[in-house]
């Protein structure tokens, strides 16, 4: 009976000793770097080489976990003490984790001199009552990418892009009925109808941190972006279209996403055929758009604080930050964009990353419970259930909610 | 003395992990739903608050009469037709086996691979039923026919196993009643019904309450066939839902109170069951 305890008792110890933040093979101090986007796979590996090339007593091990259960695999690991040391990390998901302690705020640990040289509304959108959680990877902001093939099929100029919503939607109607193509597809799931109604005027929330959503604005928007279905220009939800297959499969005209596409549709059948531009205002005058992008953060977590920190710090160079704009990311470091447009040149790019300048980040709720509802509740317009109006009330509850879990 | 050591150890290593794995966390979920916990905030007592929002909550109603629904659309049906499935092949057709196999490759066939097959056959454009019947319907996008789907998977995969179970107590039934009902002048609908069905009563209670629990427990094909497309507000279940608020939204307070709530129900449906056994279900067989 003895040497039955005794062997599962080692088994036991064996199997908990399996963590560890030094490579008994070589005793060097390991910094687990936890991210989702394994396409930049020789990215991550890039930037471990060069961290390890000026600190050979430390080894940057990156876990690639898929996106869908990233967040779920890190919130399990919170709870135990097996937490990566750095990890990618998204606005949406900053609040939750930072009111929790579970991120290493950055004030003091960070090169001051450094971070001057970033984004400030990047910073600000990754800072909670002016500490610093994260620090800005890359910026996007959404354009509206098209396929010059389809516009010529039209008749119309495969070069010229609609400047305002009403040109998106006279040219939307010439596609509709020239071609047999999709004139305009767009991914409720994405943040796409808030920029437009956010290039309306419209607010998530007001000065007191109310839901504010339900305005003239926004109802304005969400009858633009329902014309699209009313009128047979885009599918229906009951399709349950994948945007992004029926765009690079040269099914759509015009699909209005995030710039940061841009590595991915290089790669498909259609790239020569595509073209980018800024998203269309309500009228000429308001370029408007949301500043996106990811941040890295550091776990409060960390067995090997001093290690992370120095990683942390390296991340901000201009040497990584290299590294990042040569994988085809516009960092948010001041100074690394000139080769984005080059490396994807689909037409009026220029312009896109212009547009960053004037882009604004979006509110950030702690509790993003209000997005998914949103989504649904955008369906149900394009699907004719409820009316503009009735959808933007609808949404304007779900974030109230979410307002109220905070 | 030591071989009654012998078998607790052999016993202990299944009652420890049932212990561990499924009997404290059901008791845990009961505290958990008296808690307010979002995220990765510390816990809070609140009583009755989680159960109140529910309550409060349309989408909570609609996965409760979306589960009921299905539940009480594809456990009947699927019975019934594997019970005459089971019926034909217990008449010495040849190919038997050949049947059998057919009939219970679903069963071991792994839900992501049956969940895009079903996805290409219902798919809106592309799909081959809307190339048959020349329609245009959103079988897996469209809320009003998304749930036919589902009810066609959840019905197609328990078919096998429920096969198996009647052709084996119809097997089992003893062939010199079958003679003296022949000699009686009974017909073969009658027989059905006043012999066999009896007969195997006991196998259709205990298909009704597995089937029932599945049902109201299911996910898997729900998640990879609708994922979070306009369909999901027909066959949003309680597991789907409950992943929904305790892992997508985090508030595991809420979350456990689903889980509370969907085993509520199963007690009352498994307890009316129960009662309808002893008025059905034939007791000499038992």
């Amino acid at each position: 009976m003895k040497k039955i305890f005794y062997v599962m008792l080692s088994c036991v110890l064996v199997l908990s000793g399996c963590g560890t933040s030094t490579d008994e093979n070589t005793d060097k101090t390991v910094i687990e770097w936890s991210v989702w986007d394994s396409e930049f796979e020789s990215t991550y590996d890039a930037l471990a080489k060069a961290f390890e090339a000026e600190n050979p007593e430390i080894d940057v091990e990156i876990e690639y976990v898929s996106y869908d259960d990233f967040f779920t695999k890190l919130d399990t690991a919170t709870l135990g003490s097996e937490t990566p040391d750095v990890v990618l990390m998204q606005a949406k998901k900053l609040g939750i984790y930072a009111e929790s302690d579970l991120l290493m705020p950055l004030s003091g640990v960070l090169d001051e001199s450094e971070l001057a040289n970033y984004n400030q509304k990047s910073l600000e959108r990754f800072s909670i009552d002016d500490e610093l959680y994260a620090i800005p990877r890359d910026l996007t902001t959404r354009g509206l990418y098209y396929n010059s093939a389809i516009l010529d099929e039209a008749g119309l100029d495969g070069e010229a892009y609609p400047q305002d919503w009403d040109e998106l939607l006279s040219m939307s109607k010439e596609i509709s009925s020239k071609t047999d193509k999709y004139a305009f597809c767009a991914d409720p799931g994405d943040e796409t109808y808030i920029t437009f109604a956010y290039q309306n005027g419209a607010k998530l929330v007001d000065d007191s941190g109310q839901a504010a959503f339900d305005s003239p604005e926004t109802v304005a928007a969400y009858e633009f972006m329902n014309k699209f279905a009313t009128e047979g220009y885009m599918p229906l939800p009951k399709e349950n279209p994948s945007c992004d297959d029926l765009f690079i499969s040269g099914q759509v005209a015009f699909y209005p996403i995030d710039m940061g596409k841009a590595n991915f549709f290089v790669q498909s059948d259609y790239a020569d055929d595509y073209r980018i531009a800024p998203l269309p205002s309500p009228d000429k005058s308001t370029p408007g758009g949301l500043l996106n992008g990811n941040a890295i953060a550091a776990l409060a977590t960390t067995d090997t604080p001093d290690e992370t920190e120095l990683f942390m710090n390296f991340l901000l160079s201009d040497e990584a930050n290299q590294i990042w704009a040569d994988c085809g990311l516009i960092p948010a470091k001041d100074g690394f964009s000139d080769g984005y447009v080059e490396k994807y040149p689909f037409g009026n790019m220029d312009k896109v990353v212009d547009g960053l300048a004037t882009s604004e980040p979006l509110p950030v709720l702690m509790d993003n419970s209000w997005q998914s509802k949103g989504q649904e509740i955008l369906n149900a317009m394009w699907s004719g259930d409820i009316s503009p109006e009735e959808a933007v009330s609808q949404t304007n509850d779900a974030i109230q909610e979410s307002v109220e879990m905070e | 003395m030591k071989s009654q050591k012998t078998v607790h150890l052999m016993l202990l290593p299944l009652a420890l992990g049932t212990i561990l794995f499924s009997i404290l966390p059901f008791f845990m979920s009961i505290w958990y739903s008296f808690l307010d916990w979002y995220g990765f905030r510390s816990p809070e007592f609140v009583g009755f608050q989680n159960y109140i929002t529910l309550f409060n909550d349309n989408t909570f109603w609609h996965t409760v009469f979306n589960t009921l629904f299905l539940t009480a659309v594809t456990v009947p049906t699927s019975i019934f037709i594997s019970a005459v499935i089971a019926v034909l092949l217990n008449t010495g057709v040849k190919f038997q086996k050949f049947y059998r196999i057919i009939y219970y490759l679903p069963v071991i066939t792994m839900a992501s691979a049956s969940a895009i097959v079903f996805k290409y056959i219902f798919d809106y454009k592309y799909g081959i039923i809307n190339s048959l019947l020349g329609t245009d319907i959103g079988w897996i996008g469209d809320p009003k026919f998304s749930w036919i789907v589902i009810a066609l998977m959840i019905i197609w995969s328990a078919l096998g196993m429920q096969i198996l179970i009647l052709l084996a107590s119809l097997q089992n039934i003893p062939s010199h009643i079958y003679e003296a009902s022949l000699i009686d002048g009974s017909g073969p609908i009658r027989t059905f019904f006043k012999i066999t069905l009896p007969l195997i009563s006991p196998q259709i209670f205990f298909l009704i309450i597995t089937a029932t629990i599945s049902v109201m427990n299911l996910f898997d094909i729900v998640f990879l066939v609708i994922g979070d497309s306009p369909g999901i507000s027909s066959t949003r279940t309680f597991m789907t839902y409950y992943y929904q608020t305790a892992f997508e939204s985090t508030d595991k307070g809420l979350g456990s109170a689903i889980m509370v709530i969907l085993f509520l129900i199963l007690c009352i449906i498994s307890v009316v069951n129960f009662k309808l056994q002893k008025k059905f279900v034939n007791s000499e067989v038992q």
